[in-house]
């Protein structure tokens, strides 16, 4: 039986990318940006790995658009953005996401009864 | 902080990642974790547990981004040879089996009755004359004549099985 902490890594290695499309469609990030953006919603990546190489991914994949521009203060930084097919692909795995969660729930839901009994 | 992006940069270049690219990452990383650092946060907590391992996590992330270079090739394992170039080759080799076995033709059925194609019997064997070789001059000729021949049919037969080959490999590059 695997670990509480090994299965919510490999949960969240799923669905990270979902999560980045989701923060970035809220408006332009840089890398920093979006884990902050991630943690203000209650997900930290501690443990789950960095960010940056599904950054790479995403953009080799063609589901995010990138610029540079100046930050606040800061160093002129590279901006992700989501891909008009980014956005399409979000759609499509938040609604896989919840079809599996809604399955899954409801194999799970006796047990959780007969635990809170 | 600027170590851990310092290895991540020596990993890239180790890569061969362009220098355009390297420096682009390893700028932008730099800032993040700067900032990180300002707002009180570790590494870890950026990064997660890639914090610990700058190498493989400089490695994925390039690879990740597509920017490492493929390796070469290595020995055995090279790149099958174009169409173009194996149907030359295969139809070099047919034309050259194809002279081969004309040639041969004519060294066992052209050779008795005018000049002969291999050379002039005196100057293979001293004899009576150059227009009188003698019977045990004849026979020897006509020895050498039926080796060459066989020698010249074997190596058409090896051309032409080379150009089978090659036209089998150019039907179908799946087979071995």
């Amino acid at each position: 039986m695997a670990s509480d902490e090994g299965r919510r890594t490999r949960l969240l290695r799923g669905a990270l990318d979902l999560c980045l499309l989701a923060v970035l469609s809220d408006g332009p990030a840089y890398g920093y940006e979006m884990t902050k953006r991630l943690r203000a919603r209650g997900l930290s990546v501690v443990g789950e790995g960095s960010i940056y190489p599904l950054l790479g991914r995403l953009e080799r994949e063609g589901l995010v658009e990138t610029y540079r521009a100046a930050s606040e203060g800061g160093p002129p930084r590279k901006y992700y953005r989501p891909s008009s097919e980014g956005l399409r692909a979000l759609a499509a795995g938040v609604a896989e996401w919840r079809a599996a969660r809604n399955a899954i729930d409801a194999v799970l839901a006796p047990v959780e009864a007969e635990v809170a009994a | 902080m600027s170590e851990f992006v310092d290895q991540c940069r020596a990993e890239w270049r180790r890569l061969g990642v362009p220098d355009a690219i390297t420096n682009e990452m390893a700028a932008d990383l730099a800032a993040d974790l700067d900032e990180a650092a300002a707002d009180g946060v570790s590494a870890e907590e950026v990064l997660g547990t890639a914090a610990f391992d700058p190498r493989g996590f400089a490695a994925s992330w390039a690879s990740e981004r597509g920017v490492v270079p493929a390796a070469p090739v290595a020995v055995g394992d090279r790149a099958p040879a174009r169409p173009t170039v194996r149907l030359v080759v295969a139809a070099l080799a047919v034309v050259a089996a194809l002279a081969l076995f004309v040639a041969a033709l004519a060294l066992v059925f052209g050779g008795h009755g005018g000049e002969s194609v291999v050379a002039r019997p005196d100057s293979i064997l001293p004899g009576p004359g150059p227009t009188d070789p003698g019977p045990h001059h004849a026979a020897l000729l006509d020895a050498v004549r039926f080796i060459a021949a066989l020698a010249i049919i074997a190596i058409g037969a090896g051309l032409a099985t080379l150009a089978w080959w090659s036209w089998r490999r150019w039907r179908s590059p799946t087979l071995a």
